[in-house]
């Protein structure tokens, strides 16, 4: 039995609808359900799924398709019903005014008007939209983090720019992560306070300095997001700037480690000169700079690693020893493929950087790095490559795989079937925002492809994690990696001792 | 108030993401936030026309 409800001009977000269907298919009797947005690519997702019916095919890309399939016509119904409920939002609480009526808020003036003090607009819109609400945002003098992508280079600048003019701060476009008085905003981890201030071109970048500081007992001020483009020549690190200023002002803020991908030599200048008019001991984290340039410059530190940039911080300004952790199963060396199915784009950048400069393999990768060729097909790769895979060409109707896990977990079924297949490494981001156990949602895939390679007489493969994320993150960092430990999986503190020790398991067999 | 003092949010977009504050006890506002409604082609040439006084 099955059933497609068309819901004519109506809108809600991508990820609000996958985790409605996702309910919907823990009902009793349903065996699928999927609801999209109608857009051409959703289409394409529903008939690859076989859910494209006669009329989901009537609908516009302003309707959103419910299609249900179950046991029974009973079953379907009530699925049916569920999913109306919830649009009527009978599923979450409401605000509501102090007689219990229910408060609408549409616009920045209401939202005002309810929390006088508000300072922060978080914006997830679709990205044609989210300029002119940003730009609202700040006529209303608050400060803005744009979560959304698909801004243009040109709204960026101008709402940077009078940003600055009204005191105030644009993280972003593409801003995923910020953690701010101790909050985190959109992809973030918990973390005690302490004197460190982040400001961070890269969402999973501010998360694995995050990660590590935490697993060396210190603490934070702020991290703040700029969004990848801010340095770029046509933006001119408008927002990395102001940021820095931010930290440079808070007298709780002590040090301050800025990171990046490598950006133009005048652009660093800028972040150099703004980093020493703060005064306070800083470190440069230039995530896949030649290493070379990895010298002190005016007293501020660089680093071509995350790893390598919290070590300075620790040994060389904080006087402390750093602290790396890893626990291994002793794996037998290999000689075949390596690769990285990675949900955050910067630890694929940093480890597709150390594979470059460590070793002599021929990789390919769906991230723009100097050197490195394009993955063939990413949906059915080959050889060593190492997969980012929260690419805009892979999450196309899809939650970005921080939260969905479904299409990593499809590819390491598949990896089964290469017999080269000798090393996989996975990160799992944990945190605000995150999948709630994204380790616990890959281990049956993992034990499926070793069940798969035992009955073929293939080599097993070597899964490597590494966890990002804090002790204090909701899905409790030491449950996730029992989990491997108890999977014999071999998982480690850093992205970059995951992937040193991956080199070393293929060297020794050289 | 500045920022690095408290953070107070209004959210606009994911509801998922005003969820996610409240989880950590941050003052979160929700704008109800709908695209603006595409208008089709046959009614926009009737208006196109009602304009031009072309009935």
């Amino acid at each position: 039995m099955i059933k497609t409800i068309i819901y004519r001009n109506m809108y809600q977000d991508s990820v609000k609808l996958m985790l409605l269907a996702q309910r919907v298919r823990e009902l009793n009797g349903i065996e699928e359900c999927s609801a999209v947005m109608a857009t051409d690519n959703n289409m394409d997702i529903l008939k690859s799924a076989g859910l494209l019916t006669d009329e989901a095919k009537e609908a516009d890309p302003d309707d959103i398709i419910v299609v249900i399939r179950g046991e029974s016509n009973e079953a379907v119904t009530e699925g049916e019903i569920y999913v109306s409920d919830d649009f009527a939002g009978k599923h979450k609480a409401e605000l509501s005014d102090n007689n219990g009526r229910k408060i609408n808020i549409k616009s920045f003036i209401s939202a005002k008007s309810l929390l006088p003090d508000a300072n922060l607009a978080l914006i997830s819109v679709p990205g044609k939209y989210a300029a002119e609400i940003a730009h609202k945002a700040i006529d209303a003098g608050i400060n803005a983090m744009l979560f959304s992508d698909n801004v243009s280079i040109e709204d960026e600048v101008r709402l940077k720019k009078r940003a600055i003019e009204n005191g105030l701060i644009v993280m972003g476009p593409d801003c995923g992560t910020a953690v701010i008085s101790g909050v985190s905003l959109g992809f973030g981890n918990t973390i005690k306070r302490g004197d460190i201030g982040i400001v961070g071109a890269s969402g999973t970048g501010i998360q694995e300095v995050i990660t590590l500081l935490d697993a060396n007992d210190l603490g934070i001020t702020h991290a703040i997001g700029t969004g990848g483009r801010d340095l770029q020549p046509a933006v001119g690190a408008i927002s990395s700037v102001r940021a820095i200023e931010m930290l440079g002002e808070d007298e709780n803020t002590k040090y301050i480690v800025f990171l990046s991908k490598p950006a133009d030599e005048s652009i660093l200048t800028i972040i150099n000169n703004a980093l020493v008019k703060t005064g306070k001991p800083s470190v440069v984290i230039l995530v896949g700079m030649k290493s070379e340039q990895a010298e002190k410059k005016d007293g501020i530190a660089y680093s071509d690693t995350i790893e390598g940039g919290i070590k300075i911080l620790l040994e060389e300004q904080l006087g402390i020893s750093y602290k790396t952790s890893k626990y291994t199963f002793q794996e037998k060396c290999v000689k075949g493929d390596i690769c990285g199915l990675y949900s955050g784009g910067t630890l694929a950048f940093e480890a597709l950087s150390i594979l470059s400069k460590e070793t002599d393999l021929e990789l390919s990768s769906n991230v723009i790095f100097p050197g490195i060729s394009r993955t063939s097909n990413i949906y059915d790769p080959e050889g060593n490559f190492m997969l980012d895979l929260g690419e805009d060409e892979l999450t196309l109707g899809r939650a970005h795989p921080m939260i969905n896990p479904s299409l990593r977990n499809e590819m390491i079924e598949n990896l089964a079937y290469k017999k080269n297949a000798s090393i996989c490494m996975l990160d799992f981001i944990i945190g605000y925002g995150s999948h709630a156990d994204p380790v616990g949602a890959v281990l049956p895939y993992i034990q499926r492809n070793r069940k798969i390679r035992a009955e073929k007489g293939f080599e097993q493969t070597v899964f490597l994690a590494h966890v990002c994320g804090t002790r204090m993150d909701p899905q409790q960092y030491y449950r996730q990696t029992a989990m491997l430990k108890n999977t014999n999986i071999s998982f480690f503190s850093s992205n970059a001792g995951m992937v040193k020790y991956g080199i070393s398991l293929r060297n020794q067999s050289v | 108030m500045n920022m690095l003092e408290e953070i107070v949010v209004v959210n606009i977009g994911l509801d998922f993401f005003r969820e996610e504050l409240e989880k950590q006890d941050c003052r979160v506002v929700n704008i109800n936030w709908q695209p603006p409604q595409s208008i089709g082609d046959g009614a926009l040439d009737f208006l196109k026309k009602l304009r031009d006084g072309d009935k």
